[in-house]
């Protein structure tokens, strides 16, 4: 946290190397977050260029309370949720495109098992209502709090629980479905 | 597949790395909306005057000291041997009568990996008239305004948030390397002692060629100040050493990052420690107003005496000093309850008393 500090103080100052560092500190976790909330890697694109675009035009009046992953987070999931406002017409969310989702240095075999996995993982949180996919992801891939995610929707600490806790659900039971189909 | 029960640690699981190309260009759109920002700040922050705090008023006293140092050690210099690039920044600054750059200063105490204090700064240089240097609190506060006026052969600095200034002479040694800070000076004060080749690096995303200063010119710098007992009274520079950042498309130069080690002064409360200045945001050429050059002391400002500072004896100066310092900020914060700061902010020789 006390990095973070010292990280936003040069960022407010317009240090273009403390800039560089926030985005090749975050940019990855970023652009996962984007992908899981909105299932579309160019749209997840978008969305993340904004918010640095967006984090380095504030450079002068920015302040920084907690740390750079849960405000960059935020940003994300609040322009995020603008995208999915503007594609409200659409049923559901477009199912995610392979690329550019992450291979480690693995084996083909396991490599391709586990893109499987993560298509699958995907697939399923895209079915999920908006409310409840977002309190997911960003409990578990952006780390935040169950109060700080209150804050990002406007609800009680007590609507985000159950948010979580009836998503996880349904989420389970979608995987649960695709395990009995045999795939 | 693992099993749907695990369905936490599978979302935990999902990673995502961005493509080469998108790192790349959402970057770019940063930093250059990064760059528009700080473009349309700096109106404002000529217009930012805080008061500052009584013991920010010391502080930026030792800033300038240092930065005096900095200005003498990194700008003044005559080319000799030296490779394509500098040859060709050689000539192409010989060409340049105007420049502004911001600095970044950070001050640190013997031993310690943080500094205490940290502050920006923004130069105005011209070739025929002089500098003027405008140093900015961590919070953007104006702490200080600096004039070398060539003509007047005088040092004019303005403490806004106390209302006090120096003027002090420019002695003909300093004179003559004030001189080189400009554009044509930048580049020789490298060859004028030699220097080192550092080869090719990347300086704010640009390639460069670096060059660092020789051991001979940290000499030089130190001889300089025999000019001014006072700012070695006050903040004595033991050793500096500079590296040069010379843009290989431009030929120009577009960094300087230095560091100056202080040996026991009145204003590090006789601690040793360093300063550390990273030059950077450099204007070749740019339109600059001769009027800003002059010196204006506004009527209700006091003048410092630096003269009559004495130095304490080595031992026990911590126990002399520091009853001094909480004295002079004691009596400054009486002043800000509601006095009147005209007799009792003198400044520095607030010590003597």
């Amino acid at each position: 946290m006390f990095k973070d500090q010292r990280l936003a103080a040069r960022c407010r100052r317009g240090d273009r190397e403390a800039f560089c560092q926030v985005y090749d500190a975050h940019v990855d976790q970023l652009l996962g977050l984007a992908v899981s909330l909105l299932g579309d890697t160019a749209l997840a694109e978008d969305v993340v260029q904004d918010v640095f675009v967006g984090f380095a035009r504030s450079a002068a009046t920015f302040r920084l309370t907690g740390s750079f992953r849960a405000y960059l987070a935020t940003c994300t999931a609040n322009l995020a949720r603008d995208v999915i406002r503007r594609r409200q017409r659409r049923p559901e969310a477009v199912l995610p495109d392979s690329d550019p989702v992450d291979v480690d240095s693995k084996g083909p075999l396991e490599a391709a098992m586990e893109k499987e996995q993560s298509e699958h993982v995907r697939a399923a949180l895209a079915r999920l209502p908006c409310e409840q996919r977002e309190a997911i992801v960003l409990r578990l891939h952006g780390q935040m709090k169950f109060n700080q995610i209150a804050a990002v929707q406007e609800v009680s600490l007590s609507t985000v629980r159950s948010r979580y806790r009836y998503g996880l659900e349904r989420l389970r039971t979608l995987l649960e479905r695709v395990e009995q189909r045999g795939v | 597949m693992k099993p749907a029960d695990d369905v936490e640690e599978l979302i935990r699981q999902l990673k995502c790395r961005a493509t080469p190309e998108f790192r790349a260009a959402a970057r770019e759109k940063m930093l250059a909306e990064l760059d528009k920002a700080v473009a349309a700040q700096r109106p404002s922050l000529w217009r930012t005057i805080v008061t500052n705090k009584a013991t920010r008023y010391a502080t930026a006293a030792s800033i300038l000291v240092a930065a005096l140092a900095a200005v003498v050690f990194w700008f003044g210099v005559s080319p000799d041997h030296h490779g394509v690039v500098l040859a060709e920044a050689v000539k192409r600054t010989q060409a340049m009568n105007t420049m502004i750059h911001r600095e970044h200063r950070a001050f640190y105490r013997k031993g310690d990996e943080k500094p205490f204090l940290q502050g920006e700064a923004v130069k105005y240089i011209s070739t025929d008239l002089g500098q003027v240097e405008k140093q900015y609190g961590a919070n953007g506060e104006l702490m200080y305004v600096a004039y070398y006026v060539k003509k007047e052969k005088r040092v004019v600095v303005l403490f806004p948030a106390v209302k006090r200034y120096l003027d002090l002479p420019l002695t003909d040694k300093l004179a003559r390397l004030t001189d080189d800070v400009s554009p044509k000076g930048l580049v020789g004060l490298l060859t004028r002692h030699g220097h080192a080749e550092l080869g090719r690096a990347t300086f704010d995303g640009r390639e460069v060629e670096g060059f660092e200063m020789s051991r001979e010119s940290i000499g030089a710098v130190v001889s300089a100040f025999q000019d001014y007992p006072e700012v070695l009274i006050l903040f004595p520079v033991k050793s500096a050493a500079a590296r040069l950042w010379i843009d290989v498309k431009t030929s120009l130069p577009v960094g300087v990052e230095a560091e100056l080690e202080n040996g026991r002064g009145l204003l590090s409360l006789w601690q040793e420690g360093t300063v550390r200045f990273r030059a950077y945001d450099f204007q070749w050429n740019p339109d600059l107003d001769p009027e800003m050059f002059v010196p204006n002391i506004p009527p209700d400002y006091q003048p410092l005496d630096l003269q009559s500072i004495e130095k304490p004896a080595a031992t026990g100066a911590v126990l002399l000093t520091l009853p001094l310092v909480a004295a002079y900020a004691l009596r400054h914060r009486k002043c800000r309850r509601g006095q009147s700061s005209a007799g009792c902010l003198s400044g520095l020789s607030c010590f003597r008393d």
